[in-house]
């Protein structure tokens, strides 16, 4: 490696990140081999930590490096990516040009997740326009380098937080801005991105505040009462607390008794917030309705405090409560609301990362049919997200919108997204009342992404293959459908609905839909006739059972 | 005679029930300010008397202005709100620049899946009255004829003219690619598709030229930005690789045109002269241009060209400038076929709508397999077979394919079709299409034609 003034090459190159608006709140560290410069990379959209190390050699010029050097350099970055917990990757600074023998040395690197960034690649970062250009010059070197699926930010099945969570934008300055203390509540649909609006804030506070302390909790079906509910919220807190040693039987615990003011006292001695956030909400709610939401009056008083944030998310029943004035929720902070993504947000989730990445689309159509593809649905952008981006690896160009949207509609995964979670979670009248939708769009010739129909639509079609539903029947077979992500209501219209994404009537219509129909009516007679009708299965009970995988691992 | 006010009236009830086709009991917000006050009470009385459920905001030019200082400043949580619960949004604001980016993003809140953005600024009596207040299914037609003509098409020849004081036109010629199924045009008709925005009024079709092509002069002798040019007055735009390189005039005219193109250099010294839309207006309410260019591009029985940004329309030039120039009766032919002869409509049918027995059919294997593109397409319960593109930031183009006897056997065959991602071979396609009495040369025909319009692959 020829010898040119690495050092303060790669000093000059890391003070033009800093002055083209890179930045970390982390400072600069220094161990025996490296300086270590932290940037925060997700604004650039590509799977990264919140920080990501720069590392510089301390010792010597990268002109006086010896090949077997390098490699032990190289032990020594990996082993420092080791021992990071919020990085996906390290980069490695290399003042000169690799040479071609060197260059096996990046291969070498990346599979250990350390980039090397040699002197021509600094060059054309550090060149690039401010702003966007630079964003694009950087991303692309790291993709070439540590290739682009390793940075693709679209991972289906994990929660988007940090560099891959995308638009709400208004829903986070509202949870954001609710942060004088109090409660915020989260409603949405199944699948919709709760979840990750959740852990997002978490990040976002931790990052502002390290010092926050910090409660995770999944409700579902998970706890019974109050005291296993708040017993977590403080182990998550403070996993010594005195509080949790009070076993005292026959009388109510002193954990109970002194939650309000032990969280005060939290966070009045050392001055620290206190965050708590309650995912699956509705589990919970189930059992302390019936105790007259002893929790929730707990959990109120408790964090009715400047300092004690508590953020919960949920959908129908923590609706219900949230308007129910009798309820504690009613009042208790900000209501945010959680649909599916805009076309915009959309259009920045597809063009932001692949952009970044080195990848054109600038001259196709492929946002806007992923759009109308997927609705805005964010797990089914991921889909079409990676799978354009393993299109362009594997055959070095972007796709155009039918091979996309074939390829997306080929995988088992995104078929089991859409219908075959469709067909676990759902009753057999609710499977027959969208096939028979299906066909009336068909017969009516509407498109399948504008048909809309409520309820006097579903009972008609269901009348006229003689079956037949009381209105509260009716309206907990549409709450099931929206609550499973498979029907969205239309927005200025009351009690009107369509089909989240057209995919899921298209495979119901390449599966033969007089089939579909006749084993989902023959289902429903059968079930008449063995007067075993069972009453559709509650809100909480369905939602217990159609958790994903993930959400029942979770903890 | 109806006086002004009455036909505005019926024209706030026709952007209501045909623009936006809203319905009793849905919800629609409406947006005004200072104004546009007068308008606007006659758009929130025909919502009222039309059972509507109104969401009102009046958003002072001050607040809108404000987001002319902050790239990063967001919509107050009232303005999302309304948004968020309507079915049809109305941006019925004043036109200034400096609130551009209030009412950008609006559109960008407000175009999304189910609803109707209709988006009118600058909106006076005069345009209800007028504008808004026409056949819409007349400038449907025509703006969906020039989409399809613009669709297939490879060449636009734009002729201008020049007038001499004698009364003589001097034809300048400006040959402009348009790239034949690579570029896709937008309708603006006016009737705004859900999930989409649309101007309202509308009455235009428009496409985003290939990139730094375009040669020849252009007769500038309409209108651009705040001014009106008076005939015999105009101006000369000479075009090579897709950029003005001379303009030719005097007096006023060249005056306020320096003065607008030293405006756009500023903002875009790269871009303020390149080619970046061909448009062609359809309405015929809009009879006088006004030096507003939302309203003249849309002026029947003229075309115009702009300069600056086109990624917004499907193109690749991204500016922060697009400065429309509006031609008077110009005349316009595509691949060598007339669509406008001195400002009127000269689309023929025959050139562009396919008969089946005039398609020659391309060869296919038998054993080939068949599939839907990503293309939308509709099939009218008349059995005609519409295209419905998504082109740029939620707009669309529109188009029915075929003559009305080949538009039939086009959707019997597209319905045969299983939805992506299965596919149907050529023979069994062919099988099923016979049993429907489709003989096999039309179904061949048939073939191509779904093909030429990549709906099918």
């Amino acid at each position: 490696m020829p010898a040119v003034d690495a050092a303060s090459l790669t000093a000059q190159f890391v003070k033009n990140l800093k002055e083209n608006g890179f930045r970390s709140r982390r400072q600069p560290t220094s161990d025996d081999e490296f300086d270590v410069h932290y940037f925060d990379l997700t604004p650039l959209k590509i799977r990264s930590g919140i920080y990501t190390p720069f590392l510089v050699l301390r010792r010597a010029s990268h002109g006086d490096i010896s090949l077997d050097h390098y490699h032990s350099i190289i032990e020594k970055a990996a082993d420092f990516f080791a021992h990071q917990s919020n990085s996906n990757f390290v980069v490695l600074l290399a003042g000169g040009q690799l040479t071609r023998q060197e260059e096996e040395l990046r291969a070498h690197a990346a599979a250990s997740n350390v980039a090397i960034l040699e002197r021509r690649i600094m060059d054309a970062i550090a060149t690039a326009q401010k702003g966007r250009p630079k964003e694009r010059a950087l991303g692309t070197a790291l993709g070439e380098v540590l290739g682009r699926l390793k940075l693709s930010p679209y991972v289906i099945g994990k929660h988007a937080i940090g560099s891959r969570f995308f638009g709400r934008r208004t829903q986070i300055n509202k949870l954001m801005s609710g942060r004088q203390g109090g409660g915020c509540t989260i409603v949405g649909n199944r699948r919709i991105g709760k979840t990750s609006l959740l852990k997002e804030v978490q990040s976002r506070m931790r990052a502002d505040d390290p010092s926050t302390l910090v409660a995770d909790i999944y409700g579902g079906a998970k706890f019974q009462n109050t005291h296993e509910v708040l017993s977590a919220i403080v182990r998550g807190l403070q996993p010594d607390a005195r509080l949790l040693q009070d076993n005292t039987p026959n009388r109510e615990p002193n954990l109970i008794r002194n939650f309000s003011s032990y969280i005060h006292s939290l966070a009045d001695r050392d001055g620290k917030s206190i965050a708590v956030f309650i995912d699956e909400l509705d589990g919970l709610l189930t059992w302390d309705s019936e105790q007259n939401y002893r929790l929730l009056d707990i959990l109120r008083e408790a964090f009715d405090h400047e300092r004690c944030h508590i953020y919960f998310a949920g959908f129908r029943i923590t609706m219900e409560a949230k308007a129910n004035k009798l309820c504690p929720l009613h009042n208790f902070g900000r209501l945010v609301q959680v649909g599916p993504l805009s076309r915009e947000e959309t259009v920045e989730m597809i063009t932001r990362p692949t952009e970044n990445l080195g990848m054109d689309l600038s001259d196709s159509d492929l946002t806007g049919a992923i759009y109308s593809e997927t609705a805005g649905q964010p797990e089914l952008i991921q889909y079409c997200g990676a799978e354009l981006i393993h299109y362009f690896i594997e055959k070095g160009q972007v796709p155009d919108a039918t091979t996309l949207l074939t390829r997306v509609a080929e995988d088992r995964g995104y078929e089991q997204a859409i219908f075959g979670s469709f067909l676990q979670n759902s009753t057999a009248r609710e499977r027959l009342a969208c096939y028979l939708l299906i066909a009336h769009a068909e017969h009516l010739s509407a498109p399948l992404d504008s048909y809309e129909f409520g309820m006097a639509t579903i009972d008609s079609l269901l009348q006229k293959h003689k079956v037949s539903m009381d209105e509260h029947d009716l309206y907990t077979l549409i709450s099931n459908l929206q609550v499973g992500g498979f029907t969205t209501p239309v927005e200025g219209k009351q009690h009107e609905y369509r089909f989240s994404v057209p995919q899921f009537a298209r495979y119901c219509m390449n599966l033969d839909l007089k089939f579909l129909t006749g084993k989902a009516l023959h289902e429903v007679n059968r079930a008449r006739a063995d007067s075993k009708l069972s009453t559709l299965r509650s809100v909480q009970e369905w939602a217990a059972e159609s958790q994903t995988p993930e959400a029942r691992n979770h903890d | 005679m109806p006086d002004l006010k009455e036909l505005a009236q019926k024209g706030a009830e026709k952007v209501l029930q045909e623009c936006l086709a809203l319905k009793a009991g849905e919800v629609v917000a409406v947006f005004f300010d200072e104004g546009t006050s007068e308008p606007a009470h006659l758009l929130i009385g025909a919502a009222e008397s039309l059972g509507l459920d109104l969401r009102v905001r009046r958003v002072a030019i001050t607040v809108q202005e404000s987001f002319a200082l902050s790239e990063t400043q967001e919509l107050c949580d009232e303005d999302q709100e309304a948004m968020q619960n309507a079915r049809g949004i109305i941006t019925c604001l004043s036109a200034n620049q400096r609130g551009t980016p209030y009412r950008t993003k609006l559109l960008q809140f407000g175009t999304t899946d189910g609803k109707r953005l209709g988006h009118m600024p600058g909106a006076d009596l005069s345009i209800l009255a007028h504008a808004v207040n026409i056949d819409y299914s007349a400038a449907n037609i025509r703006c969906e004829n020039l989409a399809l003509a613009l669709t297939l098409g490879n060449t636009a020849s734009l002729e201008t003219y020049e007038l001499r004081p004698d009364g003589t036109r001097i034809p300048h010629q400006l040959q402009i690619p348009l790239g034949g199924m690579r570029r896709f045009p937008i309708t603006s008709t006016g009737l705004v598709p859900l999930g989409t925005w649309g101007n309202v009024p509308g009455g235009e079709t428009f496409i985003a030229p290939v990139e730094n092509l375009a040669e020849g002069s252009f007769v500038l002798s309409g209108s651009f930005h705040r001014f009106v040019i008076t005939p015999p007055d105009f101006l000369i735009l000479r075009f090579e690789k897709g950029h003005v390189v001379e303009v030719e005039g005097s007096g006023a005219s060249r005056q306020n045109f320096d003065q607008l193109l030293a405006e756009a250099h500023a903002l875009d010294p790269t871009n303020y002269l390149a080619l970046a839309e061909l448009g062609i207006g359809v309405n015929p309410g809009i009879s006088d241009l006004t030096g507003s260019m939302l309203l003249d591009e849309k002026c029947d029985g003229t075309a115009h060209i702009a300069l600056g940004d086109s990624a917004r329309y499907g193109g690749t030039i991204r500016s922060s400038i697009h400065e429309d120039l509006v031609t008077r009766s110009p005349s316009l032919w595509i691949d060598g076929r007339p669509t406008l002869d001195h400002g009127r409509d000269a689309f023929r049918e025959t050139d562009w709508r396919e008969k089946l027995e005039h398609v020659e059919p391309i060869a296919v294997a038998m054993d080939a397999h068949i599939r839907r593109t990503a293309a939308n397409v509709e099939i009218s319960r008349e059995q005609t077979l519409r295209v419905r593109r998504v082109v740029a930031a939620g707009r669309q183009c529109t188009y029915t394919v075929g003559d009305p006897e080949c538009t039939r056997v086009l959707a019997a065959i597209y319905n045969l079709l299983p939805f992506t991602p299965n596919t149907r071979t050529v023979s069994a396609l062919s099988s099923a299409a016979a049993q429907l009495g489709i003989p096999e040369q039309s179904f061949l025909s048939a073939l191509t034609i779904l093909r030429r319009h990549e709906l099918i692959k």
